[in-house]
């Protein structure tokens, strides 16, 4: 009982200051005046010099908007949110137009450099980060470097911000924004596609296998911002792409919104491996300041023998409500949907996924692994579902929650609706603690109480860091331990 | 943010709200203040949050806005006669021993009382005894549900029952419906067991196929510590009726209750268990089969509160959904901070029979202890090929092959029933309703 | 008795047997053995009429009657049995309410008159005893929880109590220990008649020490490839399969 008892002493004590991404960019920046109006979505499309259809787009899903209600059904708790309060776009001064990477603001660079976030390709090239990773850097509200665009090229990949992509490949982007999460998807949908500002967009051509990893780095700097960024990727016929996304934010004490839609859309035989480490700042221990992070993620297997798959760390923001999805539309198409999700401190979770079966002999995958600690709560929320039509689905559901201390909670929230008899559903979900009779036996063999306690959840988590590409799971491994700081170490 | 207006109340809303003032005079007569005063705090409720509909999460799958068009008046001609033709009609199930409470649309009548047991017809009473006063008044976490709400305001008869300790008592709470046009009751039984008692109680709905009526019962159970409770419940209400049941329970330490529900009948049914267990060391055992063809809709909703440590639940549904028809389960265990140690498991599981069938499945874990062992698990698919292919290699042509394997798929549900006998009644029910399936 | 001729068969478009061709007379027993993948199962799947492969060409003869078109009941009610490799659990039907079932079924299907209660407990206890089958194990449900020698057991159980006119034995060995392959050995010795064949597929030699078979036939690539009398068997446990498979390419 010891064991327990000192884990439980560690984890009450923690301060979840331990946060190591806290840190302010001292660099002077663009906004748009504060509030939102027609205007204010005006200035964001001027600012971005976007064509009248987008422009009109962004106003469409801006009168929606106006008529929505905010969802309630999460198991989240948060103040009303005043969203004439807010800025909804802010960029570092220095960048009115696209550049090559000498010309970033060194403040900036040495920004992801503080990060780890390696933005020099010679510095890649070079082996000082190790993997070979295109990167989106995102900073607010706009993009501030892309690397390895060239070198992509050859292959014919696109990877480039958004809002360069409207210019560049119009019909790419008009063609596809919006066609997987409508403009009236849900509340903080629209209210994305009325003031979205930048984000990545990659398109893999026919038979491409996308010769590294992509990946895009969102970073919140300024005060009283929301980031709205949109991500869209297209994976064509036969094609394959890796991408992975990570963010952080300064410690402010106020709460930040960010409300992002990313749209992945898979052809025939087209697969997309999505990754995020989420590491938002999560707020401190009494639950002041914090992200609110109100993600629409969805994926639409398009195409015979399509596959997306979703996998996610999410170890920050204060508040997180994301239901990565999966849309199985293609005959033989797979989504699949790995996560780990911890809280600690006051985090409230609500996170899960949604696997739509519409095509014949569709199969899904979701093993979802929630830790709570702290005073969190921490809630997984999925949908399975089979159309009428979906003959021989397969789906298997496995969620766990493992709880660490006697003052969070651990919630279950399954919808698993058929309709089709052919369709084969499957979920089980259990809730545990770490059991004494494991932690005794680590110990007996000469590990700490923490030691035992990170060697568990480790465990505990393993099915899922396993989907991860190596270098990310690797760092997705430091960052549960940092999470649950105290109780890990 | 632009102001939405409310949402408008359909015309069973309406009719609904429009008939209580009128309702409530007439019943004045009886009950008392408690009774006058769960009226009036259940027409409060329905008023503020109309029928129970889709944008309230607990109905998200069994829409009563949209499914109840219209609302049929309170039953309240009672008369000694129709008492009497409700007797006569055949006996959903043969009891050695019971006593039994008949109630006729939704009144009480004496009908085979028994020794050691207290019963109080809460319509003849103008002033409720004080036991059944307080029973009355006893506030609930589920007060506010829709069905609820609706039965405290037209309450239109009822029992207040007191199991003793002693021998072990064999009760029947029968209700039937009986009637040439549609009509509603909303029956309110509320059963006190004695600390240490031991019953067997069933209960039973069956009634006119010929008619649209409607119930919505409301049962509520109070086990004291160390009583024992096996309940079997029957739904085999008219084919045409829409068949509401909300069982309440409140479970004192070490006590033990065990529960069985058959459900075919009722062209829309809801069975609510609300079940808190507030007392260390009990032990709840939930089980059901539901069978579904045509254009029936059987909801099953649990929640089972842990409020006290050391306890253990188990929760076993099973479904088996043909034609047109769909199933809804939703299973809620909730486990608070205090429960520590506490045994949860819940288990559904579905054949789907056609695909126009549908099943909706929700059962949720809400868990804020640590030291806890908690799960569940839930499945959906047909019946199984290798097990098929087995059967029909043994010589079973497939109609029998599949009966088989259905009727095992229930009996494994079936084997939670203790008594031999009431489980062997409800098996052959089980095997008549697959004996008339159809096979395309 | 049972005659294949020229057996083509595919499972979602992969080809499985490619012409096999294999005849059993009345009162002998033939042994089907061959390397792993090389088809067996599915041949006893295909005769016994799963419906997931699909026969492209050949005939399947019971008795004369081509049973290809015949559902899989209709099958064993004309005297087919199969004893599975794997044998399938099915939670909720007891082994006894099973057995009754069966044979019942199968009667009827041919005409016959159900059998009564008692005459069917008589019988069954008496099959039982002589597998060292205890009562018990009848109450259970069917093959749920049972070991693997218990399972075959049972399988052996089954096939003395529906009396077939040919019986195909899958892998019956496997998981089997020696006095467990002595016990189901028997039983098969037993029900062996001058009106019965029996197909025994079996991976090793072994078996057919206990079982004696009257023809021996190795199949890779679904298909017959080498045949000959019991001394083949004992050849292929010397050498294993791999010349003769080779040789055969």
């Amino acid at each position: 009982m010891a064991a327990v008892l000192e884990t439980l002493e560690t984890v009450k004590s923690v301060d979840v200051d331990a946060y190591k991404y806290g840190f302010v960019t001292d660099i002077e920046s663009d906004r748009a005046p504060k509030g939102l109006n027609e205007d204010i979505v005006r200035f964001i499309s001027a600012k971005k010099n976007e064509p009248s259809w987008l422009t009109e787009w962004r106003l469409d899903a801006y009168r929606r908007w106006l008529t929505m209600e905010e969802p309630t059904w999460a198991r989240v708790d948060y103040p009303k949110i005043d969203y004439q309060d807010l800025y909804y776009y802010a960029a570092p001064k220095s960048m009115s137009g696209p550049k090559s990477l000498d010309e970033v603001d060194p403040e900036l660079l040495r920004t992801y450099e503080k990060l780890g976030i390696p933005l020099r390709e010679r510095e890649v090239l070079a082996g000082v980060q190790g993997a070979r990773v295109a990167v989106d850097a995102v900073f607010d509200s706009v993009s501030v470097a892309t690397t390895f665009r060239e070198e992509l090229a050859k292959s014919g990949v696109i990877f480039c911000p958004i809002s360069e992509a409207v210019h560049s490949h119009p019909d790419l982007v008009k063609k596809y924004l919006g066609s997987v999460v409508p403009v009236t998807d849900n509340y903080f949908a629209s209210l994305n596609s009325a003031v979205f500002s930048d984000g990545s967009f990659v398109y893999i051509p026919p038979g491409v296998r996308c010769p590294m990893e992509l990946s895009t780095y969102f970073r919140i700097n300024e005060q009283n911002t929301g980031q709205f960024e949109r991500t869209l990727i297209i994976a064509d016929k036969g094609s394959y792409v890796s991408y992975l996304e990570g963010c952080t934010a300064p410690k402010r004490d106020e709460n930040q919104l960010h409300a992002a839609v990313v749209e992945l859309i898979a052809h025939d035989d087209a697969e997309i491996k999505y990754s995020t480490v989420q590491n938002w700042y999560p707020g401190d221990s009494e639950g002041r300041g914090g992200i609110y992070n109100f993600v629409t993620k969805r994926g639409d297997c398009r195409g015979a023998n399509s596959k997306i798959s979703w996998t996610q760390v999410e170890t920050g923001s204060a508040i997180t409500w994301k239901y990565p999805s999966c849309i199985l539309r293609g005959d033989n198409s797979r989504g699949e949907f790995y996560s780990i999700a911890i809280s600690n401190g006051r985090q409230q979770v609500d996170s899960g996924t949604k696997m739509l079966h519409l095509g014949k002999n569709t199969t899904s995958r979701i093993i979802s692994k929630g830790i709570s600690a702290g005073r969190s709560s921490n809630t997984y929320r999925g949908q399975v579902f089979a159309h009428r039509k979906a003959s021989g689905a397969r789906n298997f559901t496995n969620c766990d929650s493992l709880l660490i201390g006697n003052a969070c909670g651990a919630h279950t929230v399954p919808y698993v609706e058929s309709r089709n008899s052919s369709a084969q559903f499957e979920h089980e979900a259990t809730t545990s603690k770490i059991s004494e009779d494991q932690l005794f036996y680590c110990m007996q063999r000469g590990l700490s109480a923490e030691e035992a306690t990170a060697l568990i959840v480790n465990g505990f988590v393993r099915d899922v860091l396993q989907q991860l590409p190596m270098e990310f799971a690797v760092e997705a491994q430091k960052l549960i331990a940092v999470s649950l700081e105290g109780s890990v170490g | 943010m632009a102001l939405r207006a409310q949402p408008v109340k359909t015309p069973a809303e309406e009719a609904i709200a429009a008939s209580f003032p009128a309702f409530a005079a007439r019943q004045a007569r009886w009950g008392g203040a408690e009774v006058a005063k769960a009226r009036e705090d259940g027409i409060a409720r329905f008023r503020a949050n109309g029928l129970p509909n889709r944008r309230i999460e607990e109905w998200h799958y069994t829409d009563l806005r949209s499914m109840l068009r219209e609302a049929a008046a309170p039953f309240e001609a009672f008369s000694d006669d129709l008492a009497r033709k409700a007797a006569a009609g055949a006996a959903p199930i043969a009891l050695e021993g019971a006593a039994r409470l008949l109630f006729v649309n939704g009144r009480y009548v004496a009908d085979k009382p028994a020794a050691g047991l207290e019963v109080v017809d809460l319509t003849t009473a103008p002033s409720l005894p004080p036991v059944a006063a307080q029973a009355l008044a006893r506030d609930t976490a589920y007060a506010g549900n829709g069905a609820v709400a609706l039965n405290r305001a037209f309450t239109n008869g009822g029992a207040i029952v007191h199991i003793a300790a002693g021998a072990p008592h064999v009760i029947h709470l029968d209700f039937r419906e009986i009637g040439s046009e549609a009509f509603s009751t909303f029956p309110h039984v509320i059963v006190d067991v004695a600390e240490q008692a031991q019953v067997l109680i069933v209960e039973s709905h069956r009634g006119s196929d010929d008619i649209a009526y409607q119930t919505n019962a409301l049962i509520e159970l109070k086990l004291a510590a160390q009583a024992r409770v096996s309940y079997v419940r029957l739904n085999e209400a008219g084919a045409k009726s829409i068949s509401l049941a909300t069982l309440g329970l409140d479970i004192a330490d070490h006590a033990t209750f065990n529960l069985f529900s058959l459900n075919t009948g009722a062209a829309l049914s809801r069975h609510q268990i609300f079940l808190h267990s507030d007392g260390e060391q009990s032990s709840i055992d939930l089980a059901g089969v539901t069978l579904a063809r045509g254009k029936q809709h059987a909801d099953t909703t649990l929640v089972v509160e842990h409020k006290a440590p050391r306890c253990k639940s188990r929760e076993f549904y099973r479904y088996i959904v043909d034609e047109s028809a769909t199933g809804v389960f939703q299973g809620k265990i909730v486990v608070a901070p205090d429960a520590q140690k506490t045994d949860g498991a819940m288990k559904s599981q579905t054949i789907l029979l056609s695909d126009e069938a549908a099943m909706n499945n929700k059962p949720e874990l809400e868990i804020f202890a640590d030291d806890v062992l908690c799960g569940h698990g839930a499945t959906c698919g047909s019946l199984d090929d290798d097990q098929l292919f087995y059967a029909y290699s043994r010589g079973l042509p497939p109609a029998q092959a599949q009966a088989l394997l259905l009727e095992a798929f229930a009996g494994e549900a079936l084997e939670r029933v203790a008594d031999e006998g009431l489980r062997e009644q409800l098996r052959d029910k089980v095997c008549a309703w697959l004996a008339q399936r159809v096979i395309q | 008795m049972l005659e294949i001729r020229n057996l083509h068969a595919e499972i979602d478009g992969k080809k499985i047997l490619n012409g096999l061709t294999l005849s059993v007379p009345a009162g002998e027993v033939a042994a089907i053995m061959g390397p792993n993948g090389s088809g067996k199962s599915t041949l006893s799947y295909i005769v016994a009429g799963r419906s997931d492969y699909t026969v492209t060409a050949g005939e399947v003869l019971l008795n004369g009657e081509d049973i290809l078109k015949l559902p899989p009941h209709e099958r064993a009610a004309r005297g087919l049995f199969l004893a599975f490799q794997y044998p399938v659990e099915i939670p909720g039907v007891t082994t006894h309410t099973f057995l009754r079932t069966a044979m019942n079924a199968q009667r009827k299907t041919r005409g016959e008159e159900e059998l009564k209660t008692a005459d069917f407990i008589k019988i069954m206890r008496a099959a039982a005893d002589k597998l060292s089958i205890s009562q018990e194990m009848l109450r259970r449900p069917l093959n749920v929880g049972f070991s693997g020698g218990e399972k075959k057991r049972l399988e052996v159980l089954q096939m003395t109590l529906l009396e077939p006119r040919f019986g195909i034995l899958d892998e019956t060995d496997s998981g089997l220990d020696i006095d467990a392959l002595r016990v189901v050995s028997d039983g098969v010795n037993a029900l062996r008649s001058k009106e019965r064949g029996f197909l025994v597929i079996t991976h090793y030699q072994r078996l057919l020490d206990y079982i004696k078979p009257d023809s021996v036939h190795v199949m890779s690539n679904g298909r017959i490839i080498k045949s000959g009398g019991p001394d083949l068997a004992l050849e292929l446990e010397k050498h294993g399969y791999r010349d003769i498979v080779a040789n055969a390419a």
